[in-house]
């Protein structure tokens, strides 16, 4: 279980990583929003997203991420991208412009599902790694202080954000243990002789049931015994408490905040003038180039 | 030689900024029917040793021997590994955790499926291995959570048990457990190496190492330290080490001393003590 290394924190000493998560967290909803910005021509659509592409990819340098961990991921998905792929070529839309195969008259395949579809995969791994940065820079205790803090006006409505809070930290802070405990198991049931890898779709349903009962069991005894724990020294979810680690916004906040706030202000403007002006055509701008739809 | 580890490296999350190195160059050799013991402080690599023996755990270099089956780093060299955890079968700590199936019967029984048995040789082998655990037919069909700590992991230790293995893994069998529930298990184990079979235990009870261990592998930091018998070990560290010397061990060593003629080395428990004095005394009668 160790080789899931695919966003967890690691603890190097980057400038991303001494951000304020507070500051990081809104960073991440601004760019995802970018992204997620569709333009009228779909050729300025795909060279804004190469352009966050380049960005994330600096992001990822900086971080010190590795982009094996990231490949990694995306070969799981590869069965999602058939799927999205497929629905979008076989799926008629009236919409399409461009033909790439015409079977007969009612029906043909046209480039613009392949766009559509790629767009999509694209939007995909560019929030995957989006998220892997802000998770694999930021410890787990201070993602929830973070969202705590976000929601601490809800307080005013007599939301349970301390409780929420606390939920979530404990949930996060469990992922590894539990994650341990997995290995110890799947261990425990290998020198049992169950094989989790190879066999039949039977025999694999068998091991991974061998798998997450005896989980099941440790993680609901777990935390009874947390709870007990917690009860037994007066844990009280709406007492007045003090945290030992503080958040602080600095002069590198500050920076992180203008740079992401301008490729977030940046691209909302072009998408604002695109709908309400006249048609960007990006390509045309930047390389003269018509490319005539 | 049934067991022969040869330099053998492990080291966790290799190549990540969290990776540490369990183990750093240990080799070692155990013969065939040892009553052999780990011990060390927690984080000295026993637990990481001993999963490698039947790869559980892949050495990053090194090889691992047991008998004709081999365990290196190189996934495809490791052959018939299925084989060789039927041979060598570990019962982890607080084996309880690993317990399953609806009733005691099924998940003893369920080891053996794995390895290819018939149900109802299965069921037959797994009958067999609960009455040596000394649980009755009255066990067979209930739920194993609804056991107690000690029944539980005499449950699981009889779902290792009926696999038959010629080497026995325990890694910390008594830990958790009252004065009569370690005193069952060890007997049940002692029982084991009787019929001939390889014992390794990790532990960190110094008692049970002396009542049952003939040889001991006392590990630091990924390394090996010191291999031989439990009384030259407990001769030569001294009080500021972790190893806490067992007080007969102190006993006999301080009678001894005094000018008492007995022979430390045959002492195991209580009562070999106890024999000697007063064998010693009727002969001076």
């Amino acid at each position: 279980m160790n080789n899931v290394t695919f966003g967890r924190y690691t603890p190097y000493n980057t400038f991303v990583h001494k951000l304020d998560p507070r500051n990081k967290i809104l960073i991440l909803i601004l760019l995802m929003v970018a992204i997620f910005l569709k333009f009228t021509l779909w050729s300025t659509t795909l060279l804004l997203s190469a352009g966050m592409l380049i960005l994330l990819i600096l992001l990822m340098i900086l971080t010190r991420i590795s982009f094996l961990g990231l490949f990694k991921s995306m070969k799981s998905m590869w069965f999602m991208v058939i799927f999205i792929l497929a629905i979008y070529v076989f799926i008629p839309n009236n919409s399409y412009t461009m033909v790439c195969y015409r079977f007969n008259d009612h029906y043909a395949i046209y480039w613009d599902s392949f766009y559509q579809a790629g767009y999509i995969i694209l939007r995909l791994i560019l929030m995957i790694s989006l998220t892997m940065v802000l998770t694999s820079s930021t410890k787990p205790m201070d993602l929830t202080y973070a969202f705590e803090w976000y929601m601490y006006p809800l307080k005013v409505i007599r939301f349970p954000v301390h409780e929420i809070a606390m939920t979530l930290s404990i949930a996060l802070r469990f992922i590894p243990t539990l994650l341990d405990e997995t290995d110890r198991i799947m261990k425990a049931q290998a020198s049992r002789g169950v094989d989790f890898n190879r066999g039949n779709l039977f025999k694999r349903f068998r091991a991974v049931i061998s798998l997450i009962i005896p989980l099941f069991v440790s993680a609901i005894q777990r935390s009874e015994e947390l709870s007990d724990a917690m009860e037994a020294r007066g844990y009280d979810p709406k007492g007045k408490r003090t945290r030992y680690r503080k958040l602080s916004f600095t002069y590198r906040d500050i920076i992180a905040f203008v740079i992401g706030g301008a490729v977030f202000g940046g691209i909302l403007y072009l998408f604002i003038y695109d709908l309400n002006v006249e048609t960007l055509d990006l390509f045309e701008l930047f390389f003269h180039i018509n490319l005539g739809f | 030689m049934p067991i022969k580890i040869e330099n053998l490296f492990y080291t966790y999350l290799r190549k990540t900024p969290n990776s540490s190195e369990a183990l750093k160059g240990v080799s070692l050799e155990i013969p065939n029917n040892s009553f052999a013991a780990f011990i060390g402080r927690t984080g000295s690599g026993k637990s990481t040793l001993i999963q490698t023996l039947n790869a559980l755990l892949l050495p990053t270099s090194g090889e691992v021997h047991v008998d004709d089956f081999v365990v290196t780093s190189n996934k495809r060299k490791n052959k018939n590994i299925k084989g060789l955890r039927k041979h060598l079968s570990i019962v982890f700590q607080f084996p309880e955790y690993q317990l399953f199936e609806e009733t005691v019967e099924k998940d003893v029984a369920f080891g053996l499926k794995n390895f290819g048995y018939k149900e109802q040789d299965a069921l037959k082998e797994a009958h067999k291995a609960l009455e040596s655990v000394g649980l009755g037919p009255k066990f067979y069909q209930k739920s194993p959570f609804e056991l107690s700590g000690g029944e539980k992991r005499r449950v699981a230790i009889a779902g290792i048990l009926a696999l038959s293995p010629d080497i026995l893994v325990l890694d910390e069998p008594t830990a958790g457990l009252d004065v009569k529930g370690t005193e069952d298990i060890m007997s049940l184990v002692k029982k084991m190496h009787d019929d001939g079979k390889t014992i390794i235990v990790v532990t960190h009870d110094m008692e049970l190492v002396m009542e049952y261990c003939n040889l001991v592998f006392l590990l630091k930091d990924g390394k090996l330290v010191y291999q031989g018998t439990p009384d030259l070990l407990f001769d030569q560290i001294n009080e500021s080490s972790a190893i806490e010397i067992p007080p007969l061990y102190k006993l006999a060593k301080l009678l001894k001393d005094r000018g008492a003629n007995i022979d430390i080395q045959s002492i195991k428990c209580v009562d070999d003590l106890v024999n000697q004095i007063t064998r010693k005394g009727n002969k001076d009668e």
